[in-house]
Parts: C-alpha cells; structure tokens; sequence
C-alpha cells in the first residue's frame, strides 16, 4: 500500500519536468548522440560515402599518423589557434578596459564593439576577402607601398595572417562583452584603496583587476581556444584552404575528403582523433587556468 | 597586497557615525576626481573605426553599380542601385527556400 502512494507522489510532482525534459533528451540523442555513434563506427570501416563498405578494423586511426595532410592541417590549425586566442584576447581584454572607464558615449561604443558577434563569420569572410584582394592592394598602391600591394591571401606563407585577422575582428567581441560582465564585478572600493595606497594604473590591473577577472580570463581562454580549432566558415570564405593546402583546417580536411573525396571512414577516424584532442586540450587548460585563478580565501 | 588591504581597512571602524561616510560614498560618482577621460574617449572612437570601417565597405558596395566596383571600394557609389537588393532577392529565391 505505501508502495504506490511514493511512486505516485514521485510520478506526480514531475510530470511537468519529464515533459520538459524527455523531449528535449529524445531529440539530443537522435540528432546527436545516434550520428555521432554511427560516425565512430563508420571511422572502422573503409566506406567512401556511398557503395559498398567492410570493417578495416584500426587501419584508419593507423593511416591518419602517416599522412601528411592531415598533419599539416593539425599544424596549421594549432599554430592558427594559439595565436588567435592570444590576440582575441590581449585585444578584447584593452577593449574592455576602455569601455569600463569613464568615457564618453559608453554605451555606444559598447553598441559598437558588440556589432561583429551578430554577423555570420561566412559572410564577414567573404568581406574581408574583397578587402584583401582589391582594397588594400589598391590602398597600398596609392600610398607608395607597391611591396604590400599584393593578395595577402594569395600567399602561401602569409594566408593564414588575413585568416586570423578577420577571426581577431569577429571573435573579439563576444570576448569584450565576456571581460566587461568580469570587469563590473569588481567592487570601486578596491580602487578608492588602491588610490589611497599610491597604486599606478598598471599595478591596479595587475594586482586587482586581473586576478579578479582570473576566472573570465579562464573561460574565455578556453572558449576561444575550442571554437578556433574548430576554424572553419572563415577559411571557406577566405582562401578555401589554399593557396594549395597551406591553410587547410582540420575541419576542412574533415569535410572535403568525408564528403567530397570520398574518403568517409577515414575522415570519420579523423574526427574522432580531433574530437578527442578538442576534449583534452579544454580540459587540460580549465585544470592549468583554474589553479592560478586567485582564491581570496 | 593584503597588507596594504588591511592598512586602509583597518582605520574605518575607527570612525563609527554612519552617516558621515553616506554623503562621501554618493559625492564621488558626481564628479570629484576627473570626470569623463577624453582622451581614453578619442582612442576608443578610433579603434571603433576597425570595426566601423568594414560595415561601411559593406553597406557602400551593396548599393554601387557593377561598373562602380572598381578602386579601393571605400568611394561612395555616385549613383545609387537599389535593385542590387531586388536582386538578391530573387536570386537566392530567398522564402521559397524555406
């Protein structure tokens, strides 16, 4: 008898969390989780997209160290990555500084810096592309300095800096928005004390503001650092991962060879190592960042 | 750190009557030290042009005539083409699509 009166008080109080919740795991595990599984079986197979297809057991994951490639784009990417982070965020973080202070037009500017994060990256690529192939080199031409004057994305050693400016240029604003929610925790009484204390502004960021934004600082470190491997809109619109293949990204490699070259298993193999090395590099910079967060204990 | 934290803490309770420390706390916001910083203002505005500089592009190269696009691209189009939207419109096939 006290059985179903429990279950039935379980049952009732939930009801209306089951029918917000069970739809929402239905969807996620049918959209997600079933083509994420099926993508991990297909990286043991040999299957080209289409046709017929037998298990090869770990060959691919074997193949995917050997092939230069896709080691190359593992380059690229990394080498892409860090230094995106570092330059989204020295400049996000100035930027905030400055929207902070008492300026004039606060919010405004705020307005105004915030603009980039509502664009679609494809389509600020395909700006900047424009601006890369006609505008500057025009620019440049006018102003006497024919030896700028070419395609930055036309080389092969210099594609990837217009790459990471148009990433720099939209990335930076949600990281701004990110660093001002940080910089308006800090209360003004630590400021008025460090006024007192004859503290310059540079030693008032560096001994207040800084470790009290260390956990944005962390965040934003780790975000920018998990969507920039996963560079891939920019690099579509801007150079489509030439000249040659110096800036291909892993996605793209992913992409092209899975869909378009025939090369499914393997890319799908390929996804998975990048999957896990997304996974493990988040992780081991949350542990890094977290433990010289500043704990005011 | 720490220590120059307590210093200055430390003589507040000192100074018990609360109303005192009200009227201190509201002057300051009003003016007192400085005000607005121009110059962070003026530098400010100038890398907002970084991110302005780009939309303008946009916007003038969306009402420029083909023959127009030439040059740097930052000219203002000498005869406006509000057809370019029309255009895209239809090209795109835009809500048929969805």
């Amino acid at each position: 008898m006290s059985t179903p009166r429990i279950r039935s008080s379980i049952a009732k109080t939930p009801r209306t969390f089951y029918w917000m919740v069970v739809p929402a795991v239905v969807i996620f595990f049918a959209l997600h989780t079933i083509p994420v599984l099926t993508g991990m079986f297909f990286s043991l197979t040999n299957y080209a997209g289409y046709g017929t297809w037998n298990l090869v057991g770990l060959s691919n994951y074997i193949n995917l160290f050997q092939d230069d490639r896709v080691l190359n784009s593992y380059g690229f990417t990394f080498g892409f990555a860090i230094v995106s982070t570092i330059l989204v965020n020295v400049i996000a973080l100035a930027i905030a500084l400055g929207l902070n202070s008492k300026i004039k037009f606060q919010a405004a500017f705020r307005g105004v810096f915030f603009i980039p994060y509502v664009l679609a990256i494809l389509i600020i690529g395909y700006v900047f592309n424009y601006l890369f192939a006609n505008s500057f080199p025009a620019i440049f031409t006018a102003i006497g300095l024919p030896s700028l004057s070419d395609n930055l994305l036309a080389s092969p050693d210099f594609a990837w800096v217009g790459i990471v400016i148009t990433t720099v240029w939209q990335a930076a604003a949600f990281n701004v928005i990110l660093y001002l929610a940080g910089l308006q925790t800090i209360s003004a009484d630590l400021y008025e004390a460090a006024a007192i204390d004859g503290a310059s502004g540079w030693r008032r960021f560096r001994s207040i503001t800084f470790p009290l934004i260390g956990a944005y600082f962390t965040i934003n470190m780790v975000l920018s650092f998990k969507s920039f491997l996963q560079v891939f809109d920019q690099i579509v619109a801007l150079t489509a991962g030439g000249p040659g293949t110096s800036t291909e990204s892993i996605a793209l490699v992913i992409f092209r060879g899975g869909f378009q070259g025939g090369e499914y298993g393997y890319q799908m193999a390929n996804a998975v190592v990048y999957l896990f090395v997304i996974i493990i590099v988040s992780f081991l910079q949350l542990r890094i960042l977290q433990r010289r967060e500043a704990s005011f204990s | 750190m720490t220590d120059t934290l307590t210093q200055t803490t430390a003589p507040l309770p000192a100074e018990p009557d609360a109303p005192t420390r009200a009227p201190r706390t509201r002057r300051r916001p009003g003016g007192g030290n400085g005000g607005t910083n121009w110059w962070l203002t003026a530098l400010i505005a100038v890398c907002s042009l970084t991110v302005l500089i780009p939309l303008y592009f946009t916007v003038v190269t969306a009402l420029k005539t083909p023959d127009q696009l030439g040059g740097t691209g930052f000219e203002l189009p000498t005869s406006i083409r509000w057809e370019n939207f029309a255009d895209a419109y239809q090209l795109t096939n835009f809500p048929g699509r969805c």
